[in-house]
């Protein structure tokens, strides 16, 4: 008898640690709420951020909006570095810290061990129509917003058919016209911005 | 070579190994479950996967010890471990998003899981690997959305198996050897079971074989030792004994039985049954010496006393002495030693230290008496030598006890003395009787009388020889003269009560002597009275009126001579009676005051110790002195003044007495003064004063020294040569007797004396 309670019993927790596996795959799974007052920036939109964007205006920028304290913009870096090394050249990577916490440009610099610009300004998610983390920006030499979106389908950033980021900047090095993602690319995942938080 | 499988039945002591192994598993399993808790906990800190760490973490460890304490006895707790490593691999894989090194994870489970050499703890993880990705391999391979495990496009059968095959690999060779530990740990214990048989059976075949050289050699040691021992134990009467303190037994010789009564068996041997024996309020003090003497490591022998019980219930008093044999490292090894039974010397010991006791009080109280008694106590040898005197006779010896020792009375007393003293002795000594309590008068060279009451008694000692005197003597002079003063006392008061009767006597002659005279004087009176003078004038003035007729007769001459003769013979005879009247009156008067003073005498004599006491009159007892003793005042032309109030308060008192204490005192005054002074006075004045009436009688007689005051009052002292000492004595007697006082001072010689009375008031 007792050993049959044992066996319920121990039914009963592998049930609850599914359960747990289960709840937290799901709020992984759900996309970012959108803000209350959240406008959305259309693709092609003119985003003038004049001259808070540093480097060489001929070339395009890419935004990298990251939080330290989001769990998926620090699962992120790897593949954004890849990015960088991979485009470094073409493109203004610029990273933009969604933050409450106060960081200097040495900290987020030494967190990606990459030399990149970093700004610290949260008006420019709004330019951009941004409200999580991670998120990428493409913004053409002539400041129209070419892509903003997540960077994979996956949290893991494994999945190459889903790169999404990798595909837009790559499409827009090629001069093609902006490729059409589906929602899993436009419809931001991630952590809420700090300030957005409803 | 096949080795064989130990089974159960075989009776191998398997169980407590795998106890012993299930022990000490579940102890590493306690440090390793939290360990992995805790990873889990910081794998939540790279992408905040806390809930999973905790949620996930928490109920797999839940699972393991909630099922270990559900039913401990039962190995699937063990199996539930399997499980839980497995989800902590998972746990880990998730909360690192997939990263490939958290498979590692099972390899470290699969591992750990050896350690309770239980080859089936591999399979429920095994299946726990198998499942997940078999369940969700298929779902993501048949395409179920949102369904992320793996990172690879496309989850091949081919990769798949291979992962299951090298997965499934490492669980079997962890499960091998997890065998091959249980396997070879029973190999072990049946070859270590095996070499503790062999083992013990050669060494029970070694020891058999040294004990057999052993108890050879030793029965050969025994045999000569036991000989030296018994020769020893008969050669003595003592209880010899050996004892080796790597045994709980006391080897005794013969004696423990002769002395004891204790047959020598296993039992009596015991050390137990001899302290058991030894008197209960020894063997504490015997049990200390003897562990005291053990441990110190100087020490080879101890001896001691102690009482031992008897087989008889009697108690023994032993002597023991032991010697201690002690090893290389001086630890006492080993004790030989006799018991002697000392009982009868111990007694004798008893009986001889109390025998001393009792003869030191003896001696104690002897000399107490010698020292301290206030009589002559003297023993004396055959020859009357003093062997002993108390130290009350050595001082009135005029010596010391020591100088007293060896002489005889010959040496302090008068020969005669000595020799009558010595004769005695000689003489008790022969007859063997005593003198009691007779008196003995020494008389001194000095003429000083001593009597002294004396026993004298032979010295007879234990064998009823006659070896001296002894005696004590006490100065009873002091009794003596006592004795011989009151008798003298008594002899004074027959004396003076003889005086009293006599007086008594004389006084009432006196008596019918002065009412005789008074008679005779009244007589004298009433004939003279009746011899009227007239008579012879009559005749005169008839012869003078017939002278013419005689004249004629007779001549003229002879008729003037013979009228004037009858005439002065008529006038003288006038004068005569007048003169005879006038002392007949006198006479009276004396006699009146002689019976007055009588009456108070014999009164005094008659009633010695009345007490009567009625309201007197001070003032008239002054009158009435005075008035008996007016014939001495006027006759000595003493001036006597008086300065009596009229009112003197009333005292009460025996009138006689008083009176009879002032006469005294007024006579001693009148006789105190000379006839030929120039100034005779006797003043006497009253007051009353504090309750207190008093007389003051002052007169300028000759006094006394004041040295004398105090011996005025005494019987029998008188500063008069007349005096019997006895008038004042009385005065104090009679005064006291009325609660009075009396008090005589002078200033000396010549200078008078004042006497003053006090009397109560009534």
């Amino acid at each position: 008898m007792r050993k049959v309670i044992v066996i319920v019993w121990l039914g009963v927790l592998l049930a609850g640690i599914s359960a747990f596996f289960w709840y937290n795959d799901l709020i992984y799974r759900l996309p970012t709420p959108v803000p209350e007052n959240y406008r959305p920036v259309a693709t092609a939109s003119l985003i003038d951020l004049g001259p808070r964007l540093p480097g060489d205006s001929r070339k395009p920028v890419f935004l990298h909006f990251f939080n330290p304290a989001c769990p998926c913009s620090r699962f992120n870096m790897t593949h954004f570095k890849s990015l960088v090394r991979q485009y470094g050249d073409l493109v203004n990577f610029t990273i933009v810290v969604i933050s409450n916490k106060k960081y200097t440009v040495e900290e987020i610099q030494n967190k990606f061990d990459i030399k990149l610009p970093v700004l610290f300004d949260s008006a420019i998610a709004a330019s951009c129509g941004v409200y999580s983390t991670p998120q990428a920006v493409i913004i053409g030499m002539d400041h129209q917003l070419y892509y903003r979106g997540n960077y994979n389908r996956t949290r893991y950033c494994a999945d190459k058919k889903t790169e999404y980021a990798r595909i837009a900047l790559a499409t827009f090095l090629d001069h093609n016209p902006p490729v059409v993602f589906d929602q899993f690319a436009l419809k931001a995942y991630g952590c809420q911005l700090p300030k957005c938080n409803r | 070579m096949k080795t064989p499988i130990p089974t159960i039945n075989e009776q191998l002591p398997t169980a407590p190994f795998r106890l012993e192994v299930k022990k000490r598993s579940d102890k590493l399993i306690n440090y390793f479950l939290p360990c992995y808790f805790l990873v889990g906990l910081v794998f939540a800190s790279f992408y905040d996967t806390w809930l999973i760490a905790i949620g996930v973490g928490g109920i797999s460890l839940l699972a393991y010890y909630s099922v270990k304490i559900a039913l401990p006895q039962s190995n699937l707790y063990q199996y539930v471990l399997s499980v839980v490593f497995g989800i902590f691999m998972a746990q880990y894989i998730y909360q690192m998003h997939g990263q490939f090194e958290m498979h590692f994870f099972a390899f470290i489970g699969s591992a750990i899981l050896i350690t309770y050499q239980n080859w089936k703890l591999q399979i429920p993880m095994l299946l726990v690997v198998v499942i997940h990705h078999v369940v969700f391999g298929y779902l993501q391979n048949s395409g179920v959305g949102n369904i992320y495990f793996t990172q690879l496009e496309y989850f091949e059968l081919q990769a798949f198996v291979t992962h299951f095959v090298l997965a499934a690999i490492i669980f079997f060779v962890c499960g091998l050897w997890a065998y091959q530990l249980k396997k070879s740990g029973e190999i072990q214990i049946r070859q270590t079971v095996e070499m503790g048989r062999l083992h013990k059976e050669a060494l029970i075949a070694a020891n058999e074989r040294k004990h057999e050289a052993d108890r050879e050699i030793a029965q050969q040691e025994l045999a000569e030792s036991n000989k030296r021992f018994v020769y020893a134990a008969q050669a003595t009467s003592d209880a010899i004994w050996d004892r080796n303190y790597s045994e709980d037994i006391i080897s005794w010789g013969e004696g423990y039985r002769t002395l004891f009564g204790y047959d020598i068996t296993p039992e009596t041997m015991a050390v137990s049954f001899w302290a058991s024996k030894v008197h209960p309020e020894d063997i504490d003090m015997i049990s200390k010496t003897i562990q005291e003497t053990k441990a110190d490591r100087t020490k080879k022998d101890w001896s001691g006393e102690y009482r031992f019980l008897k087989a008889n219930g009697e108690y023994a008093f032993v002597r023991e002495k032991a010697i201690i044999l002690r090893d290389g490292n001086g630890l006492a090894s080993r004790t030989i030693g006799a018991l002697q039974d000392v009982t009868e010397s111990k007694q004798n010991e008893i009986i001889f230290k109390e025998l001393n006791q009792k003869l030191e009080q003896e001696k104690y109280f002897l000399d107490t008496l010698m020292d301290h008694m206030t009589d002559a106590i003297y023993f004396k040898d055959k020859d009357s030598r003093f062997l002993r005197v108390s130290k009350f006779m050595a001082t009135k010896f005029g010596a010391t006890v020591d100088e007293l020792i060896g002489k005889s009375d010959f040496d302090f007393h008068t020969e005669v003395h000595a020799k009558k003293a010595y004769q005695d002795e000689q003489n008790i000594q022969k007859t063997r009787e005593a003198k009691i309590d007779y008196i003995e008068n020494i008389i001194k060279e000095n003429a000083d009388e001593k009597w002294l009451s004396s026993t004298k008694m032979p010295l007879i000692n234990a064998r009823d020889e006659v070896v001296g005197t002894f005696g004590m003597s006490r100065d009873i002079t002091k009794v003596k003269k006592l004795e011989k003063e009151q008798h003298e006392a008594q002899l004074e008061k027959a004396v003076a009560q003889g005086r009293f009767e006599i007086a008594s006597d004389v006084m009432h002659d006196i008596g019918n002597a002065v009412v005789g005279f008074g008679s005779y004087l009244t007589r004298i009176r009433r004939l003279q009275q009746e011899d009227s003078p007239e008579n012879l004038k009559n005749l005169a003035d008839f012869f003078e009126n017939q002278k013419s007729a005689i004249t004629i007769a007779i001549g003229e001459a002879k008729a003037s001579a013979i009228i004037k003769m009858l005439g002065g013979i008529a006038q003288a005879q006038r004068n005569n009676q007048e003169e005879i009247s006038k002392s007949i009156t006198e006479q009276l008067n004396i006699i009146t005051h002689i019976q007055e003073i009588l009456d108070i005498q014999r009164q005094y004599v008659a009633g010695r110790g009345s007490q009567e006491r009625k309201p007197v009159n001070l003032r008239n007892i002054i009158n009435d002195s005075l008035a008996m003793l007016f014939a001495s005042i006027e006759k000595m032309a003493i001036d006597v003044s008086l300065d009596i109030p009229s009112e003197l308060p009333v005292i009460k008192g025996d009138r006689t007495k008083l009176m009879q204490a002032l006469l005294n005192i007024l006579k001693n005054s009148i006789e105190a003064i000379d006839v030929n002074a120039s100034e005779k006075t006797i003043s006497l004045s009253a007051i009353a004063h504090n309750g207190q009436l008093v007389l003051r009688v002052k007169d300028s007689g000759k006094g006394f020294d004041p040295a004398i005051t105090d011996q005025l009052f005494k019987r029998g002292y008188s500063t008069k040569s007349t005096g019997g000492g006895i008038g004042l004595h009385n005065c104090r007697t009679i005064l006291e007797s009325h609660d009075g006082t009396i008090d005589i001072t002078s200033e000396g010689h010549q200078k008078g004396a004042l006497t003053t009375i006090g009397l109560k008031i009534a």
